[in-house]
């Protein structure tokens, strides 16, 4: 799931279901907290995470979406340990 | 007339179609103007458009007494970068009245960055500074307000179908609502297209479909819909191609990086240009990095080596991730996963192209297009490339005032029934007995566009492209078994529409040209100057009409 709520903090306000520019909430019937029901149409903009007064969204970036980072001293170690041919 | 499938009828003088900051500014200036006015918006206004989580950078802009430069100088350069394609006439008002539209957001509680009470500039695209930096983290927000205070109506989750045209003038559109399915007929005595930008037209180089830097949900259906009813677009076969932050894409890269980038060797990229122009790459760089790295003097991958920055220069950068689309889903992956500007380097990635956000709508200096009371602005129009922000609401008010002036001296015509009902055979088309998902379809075209319309262009491979993009628009039954899966069918469609007028200019632009990032190997030569033209491309029934232009200035 693009994001986590967490249930025990929200008060089911729908500011997330409105804010979506994907649409990917619904409100299941007898439940206040809303669910993704279209994950795949996520684009990770974080509206919902912005708007929630509660601040119990939780953004999970899947794995092909991970930015790669390399810390300085290892980056310098790969790339300078090559042999000139 | 209308039919019984639509259960209201809307009447306006201005309709809006599209929220963003475009939509918006043109709203607030019609009003002013005294016009009625209706904002219609797919998503929510709220979060929508490019700027829908935020814009950090306001570029493009002349400031007196502050900048350098005199509004001229500004379009002249905007012109070199463009290799001359653009509008010098909406590229001026973009810079000259920048300034009264900054003093506006900031009356809607959008905060500017300044250094000592004094408005500060910053260096972007253009050779001396020419940005200021916002605190445009909730700028749509504001924006809504801002409506909401003016009394405009919104609409949301209201996705108009087609325009309805009479003796070329646009009197009406109809719109389906993405939650409940209801039809309505809006009748307006003009209508300012602010649609935005068109993605998912390539594939994607992460492999997932939605993961786009503008929302995955700007799929061009204002253009589309502007072909179907008989404007004139330019500048179709242009494509671009930015880099940014590798996987998670994100529209950052214009936003202030005194970063170096260096190579695999941690060599540092010495562009061809000189002075401080940090994101002065989009239009010759792409071509240009890719020279550098077939020849060798380039290994990938790219990184953004922060690490040797001062700590002030590192805060500065996240201030602005943090006001810039959704950049600070980066900054809080990075927190929660130990990584630091500081002591990390950033890899970076060229993401696939996209229609160029100078291509689009063929408008005028009154942002009117070839369409009667048809206006428009922000990236559905051509000839302004890396308007962004700033040309979306420069222009986005121009449009929006026009539009006003428009409608005082129209009046409201009834649309044609028989438009009506052609777009309500394309919405049954779309019902549940479809055998191809949506999302399959959108790969399929991508895989087509990605395949005879990418790196590598000929006549043979266009023309190719342009027979199994009939082919597939033939073949494929795309379902949707509830509003939002036809919303999502009928921006696949709109794709497919614009699709085929980028072949066609492709085809028609029998040359390389580095702005259009369009390279044909049947013909290398680079930028010959009997290509300095627009083409124009214009739908009438099912034939696409072609036709050249000189480009011409007024600034040389």
């Amino acid at each position: 799931m693009p994001v986590r709520i967490d249930a025990s903090l929200c008060t089911g306000c729908k500011l997330c279901l409105e804010s979506c520019p994907e649409d990917v909430f619904t409100l299941p019937r007898k439940s206040k907290v809303p669910r993704v029901v279209r994950p795949d149409e996520c684009f990770h903009c974080g509206a919902c995470v912005m708007d929630c007064p509660e601040k119990c969204i939780h953004m999970v970036l899947p794995l092909p979406l991970k930015p790669r980072f390399i810390e300085k001293g290892i980056f310098t170690k790969i790339t300078k340990n090559r042999t000139e041919k | 007339m209308a039919r019984k499938e639509i259960k209201r009828i809307e009447e306006t003088d201005v309709l809006v179609i599209g929220g963003g900051l475009g939509g918006c500014m043109a709203a607030l200036n019609a009003r002013q103007q005294g016009a009625k006015v209706l904002v219609v918006e797919k998503a929510n206004v709220r979060r929508s458009g490019g700027a829908g989580t935020g814009n950090d950078h306001y570029g493009g802009i002349i400031i007196p007494g502050l900048s350098v430069w005199a509004v001229e100088d500004l379009v002249r350069d905007h012109t070199d970068l463009a290799f001359g394609f653009i509008n010098q006439d909406l590229v001026y008002a973009m810079a000259a009245e920048g300034f009264d539209r900054v003093k506006d957001l900031e009356q809607m509680g959008v905060e500017f960055y300044k250094k000592d009470g004094q408005y500060y500039l910053f260096p972007q695209l253009h050779k001396v500074r020419s940005a200021l930096y916002m605190v445009g983290r909730d700028i749509k927000p504001k924006l809504a307000k801002a409506l909401q205070r003016q009394k405009v109506p919104i609409e949301n989750r209201i996705m108009v179908i087609d325009l309805l045209v009479r003796d070329n003038r646009v009197v009406g559109v109809v719109g389906m609502n993405t939650r409940d399915g209801s039809l309505t007929l809006f009748k307006a005595k003009s209508i300012v297209l602010t649609t935005g930008a068109c993605f998912r037209l390539f594939m994607n180089v992460t492999g997932v479909l939605m993961n786009t830097y503008y929302p995955p949900s700007s799929t061009g259906d204002g253009l589309a819909m502007a072909l179907r009813a008989g404007a004139t677009l330019t500048n179709m076969e242009g494509t671009n191609a930015i880099r940014g932050p590798k996987n998670l894409q994100r529209a950052g890269s214009g936003t202030y990086w005194p970063a170096k980038t260096v190579d695999a060797q941690g060599n540092p990229l010495e562009y061809p240009f000189p002075g401080e122009s940090y994101y002065r790459w989009p239009a010759f760089t792409a071509g240009w990095t890719r020279e550098q790295i077939q020849e060798g003097r380039i290994r990938l991958p790219l990184f953004r080596d922060t690490t040797s920055l001062s700590l002030e220069e590192i805060e500065f950068v996240e201030w602005g991730l943090r006001q810039e689309g959704g950049c600070w889903i980066l900054l809080e992956w990075m927190k929660e996963n130990g990584k630091d500007f500081r002591t990390h380097l950033m890899e970076d990635d060229t993401y696939e192209r996209r229609v160029s956000g100078g291509s689009g709508l063929y408008v005028n200096a009154q942002c009117q297009s070839t369409l009667k009371g048809l206006f428009a602005a922000g990236e559905v129009i051509a000839g302004v490339p890396w308007g962004a922000g700033p040309g979306a609401i420069t222009l986005g008010w121009k449009a929006g005032g026009n539009a006003a002036l428009y409608a005082k001296e129209a009046t409201n015509l009834e649309p044609l029934s028989n438009q009506i009902e052609q777009i309500l055979a394309r919405l049954k088309k779309h019902n549940a007995r479809g055998d191809d998902r949506w999302f399959d379809a959108n790969l399929a075209l991508q895989r087509l566009m990605s395949s005879y319309m990418g790196d590598i262009r000929s006549e043979e491979g266009l023309r190719i492209g342009l027979y199994r993009l009939q082919e597939l628009v033939e073949e494929w039954k795309i379902g949707g078994r509830n509003p939002h899966e036809i919303m999502r069918a009928l921006e696949i469609d709109n794709l497919a529409t614009i699709a085929k007028a980028c072949l066609t200019a492709a085809l028609e632009r029998r040359a390389s040209s580095h702005y259009h990032l369009h390279f044909r190997v049947d013909y290398p030569q680079w930028d010959p100057p009997e290509w300095k033209k627009w083409i124009l491309i214009r739908q009438v029934g099912d034939q696409i009409h072609v036709e050249y232009r000189p480009l011409e200035y007024k600034f040389i």
